[in-house]
């Protein structure tokens, strides 16, 4: 019967699940945050971000989502003078990563908002899955 | 002796019920994918539901049952389930990657899933704790 309630508890743990990859790849962003290349004018590390899209679970029909790649940042990147740099070209310039931490901070804070958002999700589906359930032991 | 699923009232409640576990899974569903590019989220088609029940409630309006006349007949079903369709509605607020969930508005719509939901299951439970009361012999 409740065949339904149970693939809202499948959705929104695919919807944890996405959120987490999103975390997670917005924290390896701030760890790089200052990686540069170890070579002379080489490139630094490269900001990356998680590509979502819709997932349709065959079996229930269920529309979850999925990490279907990580995508890199395309911007430019800073470039900074600093001939002493072991990274730094022939004219003394160091590429550095174009990672923000404001723009991984307030990424952070929304994907930590999503996932919370799923959590509820779950928490109301069981609620009414254990209120059904109900039925059955007061009757 | 008619069993309780053929009393209107509960097969009324039965049929609000499929149609509230699916509304939840649709929430879910939006709400996985509240970061996805492109994604517009769904709902139930309230007012199709509503025509539908009320289609299936009334007994002036096209309720016109199947006879059988012979043997050979079969029972068709005189009252189509009402449906259930899930349609596409777009929340308030579109998002520049065609993203088109506001969390706190899918937020609303699981907690007034989740009070309709405990509100037909109570009724349920009266009507389950009626007939038993009808049955209990007079002391």
């Amino acid at each position: 019967m409740s065949s339904d309630l149970y693939s809202a508890l499948t959705a929104a743990s695919t919807g944890l699940r996405a959120q987490t990859v999103r975390i997670r790849l917005a924290a390896e962003n701030v760890a790089n945050a200052n990686s540069t290349s170890d070579t002379p004018g080489g490139d630094p590390y490269q900001r990356r971000m998680p590509v979502f899209r819709e997932m349709v679970d065959r079996e229930t029909g269920t529309t979850g989502v999925q990490v279907v790649r990580t995508a890199q940042d395309q911007s430019d990147f800073p470039i900074e003078y600093d001939p002493t740099h072991p990274a730094a070209d022939e004219n003394g310039y160091v590429k550095l990563p174009n990672v923000q931490t404001l723009i991984e901070m307030a990424d952070i804070r929304e994907a930590q908002r999503t996932y919370e958002a799923n959590l509820n999700i779950i928490e109301g589906s069981r609620a009414m899955i254990n209120r059904a359930l109900d039925l059955l032991r007061n009757s | 002796m008619k069993l309780p699923s053929d009393l209107s009232v509960f097969r009324l409640l039965d049929q609000r019920l499929n149609m509230l576990q699916a509304r939840q899974s649709s929430v879910a569903e939006n709400v996985a994918n509240a970061n996805t590019p492109g994604f517009v989220p769904t709902d139930v088609d309230q007012a199709s539901f509503e025509r539908t029940l009320q289609r299936h409630t009334s007994p002036s309006v096209g309720n016109v049952g199947i006879a059988v006349t012979r043997s050979g007949h079969m029972e068709g079903s005189a009252r189509p389930a009402p449906d259930v369709r899930i349609t596409s509605t777009p929340d308030s607020e579109v998002t520049m990657d065609g993203n088109a969930v506001v969390v706190e508005e899918q937020m609303l719509r699981l907690n007034q899933v989740r009070t309709d939901f405990d509100t037909a299951l109570s009724l349920y439970q009266k009507g389950l704790s009626l007939i038993r009361l009808a049955g209990r012999s007079p002391t």
